[in-house]
């Protein structure tokens, strides 16, 4: 049902707004259908257009600072693409338990990772690594890295 | 060979593993080891004879060992014994090389060319003498190191 929207006329008193019954008809139906789904949004309601930029963009990480780590907001992006270019410490901020991020890291240099972490698969520097990692707990890491065949 | 002290404990490895979990995080593809606490190990020389290697331990800026003795087991008796034993086994296979020519001259009269007989005579004598020396030690210590030099 498309959204039933209450007519409340040009001014106050005018006469030509939606009568009572029939503006509060037009309410009941906008929560009727807002309750019957669940959390108040319909089943396959969502499409992707809806969902978050930090669900759909991607992002490449600048390189940090002498000495400060590279961050990762996971509030910011879905995929964070960066190339080493020296040995680098990452960090991560707005994680929340059960997101899930991918990073695409090049580079032949050190890679380190919040204390907390769990590693599938070896980081080869010399090519493209897809690091998919997925916050499981309050800091704890587990991560997937994989190449090109 | 690399260690690191881990939790008061040094770890040893054949060379900086790949990945490496500190309290710093979980460390991946690493190049330089000593960025993270791996240092070289240094073994000091030492003769497996009498001495071996014990109490791993950092010296400066890498690890090493101290060199104890080694425990031997037999009397100083025993051990002359086996020394010459071993000398007179040395002492045998190089004579065997010639000995094709003492029998040859007991088959058949042959003689044996003067400098074999010279050289195998030469090789008793010097036999003769290492077992002297070999005799002549103190310790279980050197009869076990003490070298044969034919």
């Amino acid at each position: 049902m498309a959204q039933q929207t209450i007519n409340i006329g040009t001014v106050a008193n005018d006469g030509t707004g939606d009568p009572l019954r029939t503006a509060f008809d037009k309410s009941n139906d906008n929560f009727t259908e807002l309750y019957n789904a669940s959390g108040g949004i319909a089943d396959d309601s969502v499409t992707y257009a809806k969902l978050g930029t930090e669900f759909t963009t991607s992002y490449t990480l600048p390189v940090p600072g002498a000495g400060l780590p590279m961050n990762v907001d996971f509030s910011s992006a879905q995929v964070f693409v960066t190339t080493l270019s020296a040995d680098t410490t990452i960090s991560f901020s707005n994680q929340e338990i059960g997101m899930v991020k991918d990073l695409i890291l090049t580079g032949d240099y050190a890679l380190t990772l919040p204390a907390g972490s769990t590693v599938s698969g070896t980081y080869d520097g010399t090519v493209e690594n897809l690091i998919q990692v997925v916050i499981t707990s309050s800091g704890q890491f587990w991560y997937s890295i994989s190449q090109a065949q | 060979m690399k260690a690191i002290l881990v939790n008061g404990e040094i770890k040893t490895f054949g060379s900086v593993p790949k990945s490496w979990s500190d309290e710093n995080g979980l460390h991946l593809n690493i190049k330089d080891g000593s960025k993270y606490g791996f240092k070289d190990v240094i073994y000091p020389t030492f003769d497996a004879r009498i001495e071996e290697l014990s109490n791993l331990h950092l010296d400066g800026d890498v690890y090493t060992y101290d060199v104890i003795d080694k425990p031997v087991k037999g009397t100083l008796a025993e051990l002359k014994e086996q020394k010459v034993s071993e000398l007179k086994s040395m002492v045998g296979e190089q004579l065997s090389a010639t000995d094709w020519y003492i029998i040859r001259e007991a088959d058949s009269g042959e003689a044996t060319p003067a400098d074999v007989r010279g050289e195998r005579a030469a090789l008793r004598t010097k036999s003769d003498s290492i077992e002297a020396e070999i005799n002549a030690l103190t310790t279980k210590k050197a009869v076990v190191s003490f070298d044969i030099n034919l």
